[in-house]
């Protein structure tokens, strides 16, 4: 329907787009982008099996240096999968290994590590249709296989292609070196362009693929590379409409037309941002057509690219409109865009710099309260504790910039000691794992870092499981020492650190007279540690049947029910082997635990992050898109479902037997509660006892209504509660109140209302809650940048906007360790928007004000 | 659409003033207008004639209600200056004229015709109606940047016709054209004049002014110095001494003419002399000549009473009237005169119209001075 009031200014709008086609520097900006668009058309993809090795899919490069040194040097690995494939690699490695093996340190390449096993993918195809000299049936019947794998095995040789039988390799190769490898998926992609291969695999999946196109590719070429070039071609081009406008022989003539100010100059406005809607208009559309018909993914979230690269046009167009009405020049107009684009640089790249100096090396990854004390492991890799009196959080462990160490979450030790382990380079480098020492702090120490036992290679996790045992869990095994030979070990280090100097020369004595490790034994113990086994402290308590797959979870149970274990897609209940045995013998191996129950857990893409939490009667399980599973702790069936709908979970705590908190992706705490019928709302923990399965209650009980596929169990997520961007919590059960993480550095304690009210009741203790003071540069950065930031438009931070937007997703989990550790990054989706949006608001507005009110 | 009764003006300006303010904090101000007041009424082919700097786009300017006026009051057909309403009934063609290069003449005629708010339809039938008009048609698909300054302005005509205006204002219209292109405009206004549009044409070409124009002002350093249909301008008005072109002879002896002469006139001048009222002696003899065939001179006279008594005391002393003729002053003296009276009379006064600081009583200093050229408006 015409609106026959705003005719005049739609064609105001109108004659900016037929000025603009009439552009020439239009023009040659649409060539470009054609041309742009007729190189990109012929890329394509083709995905195949996964049949290569890169350097990066070792996730633990010492582990697999320490396998095959051991199926070099172990006899009794010469006709198994260690010793054959070892004795496959290329002669140069196999020296190196030999070296290894005898105790020496020798570095190897990850890289040198994937050409030699993928020459070893390669000798298979030379030696087809029989089977190569490193693989022996019999020898790889006793390793832990995969389904493909036993599936792939169970096909003829002749009806195996080339690229299945690299992909057996391969898989065959992935069984005799378990805990190496990165999990990846059973097809990558790779690209080609114009029909031809691209040298290299991708090595990602699909799915993966899709990811990174839409959350990396696309708004880094479209936001950053393409739409600043035509933003700034856009001021330079629409920087002289307002001066001609403003020309006498144009300005009074349209002046002379029954048309508001006001309207005219939002229409030019308006219609000054046709050149960027044509320009970026093609290239979206054109990058749209190419990604869904090349590439197969029709995301039509990528034409929001359009409307994101305007707003970003209209920041810059909005402050060369006032400067066009004031001084009537193109060049000062385009001088005050640039000035303000200079501005907002200098602001975003200092706050950046700031950010990444001052604010995240203080923005806490996990917390532990023992008694009155509050620790923190920070970004920085440090450990501090807060000090209320004085309002700061101390440093036990420092913090520092840009750091690559990881601090594991710590470990209660006692009533007055806590234990962590930093990992140096511990958050990308695989061979930075290493065999990290035990970090205790004590109270009567002051919260002093004091070196404990010597952890387990590549220990990512610890755990005090019922104050009984320590637990370290690394990508291929699962440790334990006992509690007490730790604490024994850390009094022994402050008695001789008492009597240091009266022992010194003992010492120095006994390492002179120790033997050296020489003798086969020794060499082998020193290769099960250097591959994350048992050491000299810890014993594995995996059961020797079991084997580890990343990404691992793991979840204590409270009562003799053990321990859930999930890995890859395989959920298992761990329990100590008897009373009789559960104290561990340190490498004896003996004391493996058993598996009570297992199950599976299907898994979905390698994008979806594994989630698990128990109590002693209900299990919460996420492996894949779609609803949390309710296992039963004990016989892990599956007896919920529990939808989520929109909120994706980022980790989960116990509150209660029947009540969790999950944190979801978006920072943001919700409450999942259980029960058994909604109608009456009674717990199970009511009604029945805790040893009872739900199997049993589900007969016990007269008729209980089912929900869910017929489910005994349904769930219910509350709206979110607390602060905002929650970066942690825990729940402190001796308090039985929760700590919520966020904004930086600052603490929520609060209680939770009772579990079995229908609306959550959060109450924050205001009088617990830490609110530290900020530093000098804190403060700097919070008020003085923090205020400019919102004085400018947030042009750089649209990158984001146009991420989450393409992407539909508000956040990514950007690095993960295989045991659920992540960093995650919550991309401002709206804020940018509001800031850039507002800024024009008030700057088109002002304009309109002036042009109303000045004579031409 | 409604064309006002030409009792009523369309458009009305009394004691307009207007002073720009500029620099730091705006303490410098240029008085552009100081209390102009005129009336041009429907049909009307008004003209408004003056140096450049006069304060003529300043008038038109308010006028349309590009800018807005420091002082008085002005209305369009009744309609307060600026409104929607009054500029719809609006057409302007401004000085320089500037179409955007992408437009062709049609395109051109389109968008002008939708910012003032007509239909497509409406736009095609009047486009092609006034393309003829101004003798556009078969051009009008060429890009306006081959144009010539003549077409583009016969352009601007058409589009300030496009929604067929009550009151075309046109300013310099042909300021800047060379003589082909001048009288092309000139030739449409003048249909539009004889279509009885009412024209509000500004201008510093006399020769145009006085071709086309029916009603004048005459505008100087921001003030109407004269105002009134042109003949009324051009000299001759009631109550106005006029020069009077005489050749004379004596039949009898024409040797003698020069005595004869001299004999009526002082007795026709004592005859006058004691009606004089104002004490001014309209009687001196400009121009006098004589030779054997007779005397020729010319001499102002006060009205038609005093010719018409100086013939007969001509006629009473014998004397043969061989030619007589009314000699009028032209628009150009009139303007120079008008205009030279104001330059003489700032100079003695240079507070009246040169840059002032604000809080002068502008609108009365303007007042004094039409009241001292004996012109009021041109009722």
């Amino acid at each position: 329907m015409t609106v026959a009031w705003l005719r005049p200014y739609r064609s105001v709008v109108a004659d900016s787009f037929h000025a603009a086609t009439a552009s020439r520097v239009l023009w040659a900006a649409m060539i470009a982008i054609w041309v742009l668009l007729l190189a990109l058309a012929p890329i394509g993809v083709k995905e195949d099996y996964t049949t290569s090795f890169r350097w990066f899919d070792f996730y633990n490069g010492t582990r697999m240096k320490a396998l095959l040194a051991r199926g070099m040097v172990d006899p009794s690995e010469t006709e198994r999968p260690l010793g054959m494939l070892a004795r496959a690699l290329p002669d140069d490695l196999q020296r190196k290994l030999q070296r290894v093996g005898e105790g020496e340190e020798v570095r190897i390449r990850l890289d040198q590590f994937a050409d030699a096993l993928n020459g070893v993918i390669a000798a298979d195809l030379e030696v087809a249709p029989k089977d190569p000299d490193w693989y022996a049936k019999d020898a790889w019947s006793d390793v832990l296989r995969q389904r493909e794998l036993r599936d792939l095995d169970a096909v003829a040789e002749s009806d195996l292609g080339e690229t299945l039988r690299q992909r057996r390799a391969r898989l065959r190769i992935e069984a005799a070196l378990p805990g190496v490898f990165e999990a990846r998926s059973k097809r990558s992609v790779s690209l080609t362009y114009a029909g031809l291969d691209f040298p290299t695999e991708l090595q990602i999946d699909r799915a993966q693929f899709e990811t990174v196109f839409n959350q990396f590719v696309i708004p880094t070429l479209v936001h950053w590379l393409l739409g600043w070039v035509l933003v700034f071609l856009g001021v330079l081009v629409t920087a002289s409409i307002i001066p001609d406008m403003l020309q006498p022989g144009s300005l009074h003539l349209l002046l002379s037309k029954p048309v508001s100010r006001t309207g005219l100059l939002l229409s030019k406005f308006v219609g000054g941002c046709a050149f960027v809607t044509l320009c970026v208009a093609q290239l979206v559309l054109g990058l749209y057509l190419i990604a869904g018909l090349r590439l197969g993914i029709w995301n039509h979230r990528i034409l929001w690219c359009v409307p994101v690269a305007l707003v970003l046009f209209a920041v810059f167009f909005s402050v060369s409109v006032p400067a066009g009405l004031r001084w009537r020049s193109p060049i000062i107009s385009i001088a005050c865009a640039g000035a303000l684009a200079g501005i907002c640089l200098v602001i975003g790249v200092m706050g950046g710099i700031l950010d990444a100096r001052v604010v995240q090396p203080d923005r806490i990854r996990s917390l532990l309260v023992r008694g009155e004390s509050v620790f923190a492991v920070t970004n920085g890799g440090g450990v501090v504790h807060y000090e209320p009196d004085e309002r700061v959080w101390a440093e036990a462990i420092d913090s520092q910039a840009m750091s690559r160490d990881r601090v594991l979450t710590p470990v209660a030790l006692g009533d007055d000691r806590i234990a962590t382990a930093r990992i140096r380079g511990g958050r990308m480098n695989p061979f930075g794992l290493g065999a990290p020492d035990l970090v205790v702090l004590s109270q009567k120490n002051d919260w002093k870092p004091e070196p404990g036992m010597t952890l387990p290679t590549a220990t990512e996790r610890l755990m005090n499981w019922r104050g009984e045992k320590l637990l370290a869990v690394n990508s291929a095994d699962l440790l334990a020492v006992d509690l007490d030979r730790v604490l024994e070990s850390i009094d022994a280090g402050d008695e001789d650190e008492t009597d240091s100097d009266d022992d010194s020369e003992q010492q120095d004595t006994d390492q002179a007279n120790a033997p050296k490790p020489n003798s086969l034994a020794q060499w082998l113990g020193n290769l099960v540690t250097m591959q994350g086994g048992a050491t000299d402290e810890f014993a594995s308590i995996l059961p020797p049947s079991f084997v580890m797959t990343p990404p691992l979870r793991l979840a204590p149970l409270d009562s003799d029910l053990g321990l859930l274990l999930l890995s890859r897609e395989r959920l298992v209940r761990l329990v100590p082997p008897g009373d009789e045995q559960i104290s561990v013998q340190p490498g004896s191996g003996s004391g493996a635990w058993q598996i009570a129950a297992r199950t599976s857990v299907p898994r979905g893409d390698l994008t979806t992050r594994p989630v698990l939490v128990a109590s002693d009667q209900f299990v919460l399980v996420q492996n894949q898109e779609g609803p949390l599973l309710v296992l039963d702790s004990d016989s892990l069936e599956t007896i919920g479902k529990i939808p989520l709908g929109e909120t994706e979970p980022l980790s989960l705590i116990r509150v209660s037997e029947n009540a969790f908190i999950m944190l979801s992706m978006q920072g943001r705490c919700h409450r999942v509660r259980l029960h058994l019928d909604a109608s009456d709302s009674k717990t199970p923990t009511e009604e029945t006892t805790p040893t009872t399965t739900v199997a049993d209650r589900a007969q016990a009980e007269p008729e209980p209504r089912l929900e869910s596929e017929d489910l005994p169990i349904v769930g219910s997520v509350s709206e979110s509660f607390g602060p905002k961007d929650v970066q942690t919590m825990l729940w402190d059960g001796d308090s039985e109140q929760l700590l919520i993480a966020h904004h930086v550095d600052q603490v929520d304690v609060g209680r939770l209302g009772d579990a079995s009210e229908k609306d959550l009741q959060w109450s924050l203790a205001s009088s617990q809650s830490i609110r530290p003071q900020r530093g000098t540069w804190r403060w700097i950065e919070h008020y003085v940048f923090g205020t400019l930031r919102w004085l400018t438009p947030q042009v750089l931070d649209l990158g984001n906007t146009t991420a989450g937007m393409v992407s539909g997703e508000d956040a990514l989990v950007l690095q993960e360790s295989e045991t659920g550790d992540a960093d995650v990054v919550r991309y401002e989706i709206l804020g940018p928007m509001v800031s850039c949006l507002l800024f024009i608001l008030v700057w088109v507005g002002g304009s309109c004000f002036y042009f109303s009110r000045t004579d031409f | 659409m409604t064309i006002d009764s030409a009792g009523d003006p369309v458009v009305d300006v009394r004691g307009l003033s207007k002073t720009y303010r500029s620099g730091l904090f705006r303490r410098t101000s240029v008085r552009a207008l100081g209390g102009v007041s005129l009336h041009a009424r429907a049909g009307e082919v008004f003209g408004l004639l003056g140096p450049n700097g006069a304060g003529k786009t300043t008038m038109i300017k308010i006028l349309l209600g590009v800018i807005r006026a420091t002082g008085g009051e002005a209305s369009l057909f009744g309609l307060p200056l600026g409104s929607a309403a009054a500029r719809r009934r609006v057409g302007y063609l401004p000085e320089s004229l500037r179409i955007d290069r992408h437009h062709t003449a049609r395109t051109a005629l389109r968008y002008y015709g939708r910012l003032s708010g007509l239909d497509s339809s409406t736009i095609g039938r009047r486009g092609d109606e006034l393309l003829s008009l101004v003798g556009l048609e078969g051009r009008d698909r060429e890009p306006v940047r081959r144009f010539s300054k003549g077409m583009l302005q016969r352009l601007g005509l058409a589009q300030a016709l496009m929604h067929d205006p009550d009151l075309l204002v046109l300013d310099e219209p042909t300021d800047g054209l060379d003589p082909v292109g001048r009288s092309e405009v000139r030739r449409v206004i003048e249909r539009l004049r004889d279509a009885g549009k009412t024209i509000f044409l500004n201008s510093h070409i006399l020769h145009e002014v006085e071709m086309v124009c029916s009603h004048l002002a005459i505008m100087a350093r921001g003030k109407i110095l004269a105002s009134g249909p042109i003949e009324s301008l051009r000299g001759g008005q009631r109550g106005e001494a006029v020069d009077v072109e005489l050749r004379l002879t004596y039949a009898e002896e024409p040797t003698q003419t020069q005595e004869r002469w001299s004999h009526c006139f002082q007795a026709h001048r004592a005859t006058l002399s004691d009606s004089d009222a104002d004490g001014e002696n309209h009687h001196d003899v400009k121009e006098l000549s004589d030779s054997r065939e007779g005397v020729s001179l010319t001499l102002q006279v006060r009205d038609q009473s005093d010719l018409d008594a100086l013939v007969d005391r001509i006629r009473s002393e014998g004397l043969s009237l061989m030619h007589l003729q009314r000699q009028r002053m032209s628009l150009e003296d009139t303007f120079m005169r008008l205009v030279g009276d104001d330059a003489a009379a700032s100079r003695t006064r240079p507070e009246l119209v040169e840059a002032s600081v604000v809080g002068h009583a502008e609108d009365d200093q303007g007042a004094n001075i039409n009241d001292a050229v004996g012109v009021g408006d041109s009722s």
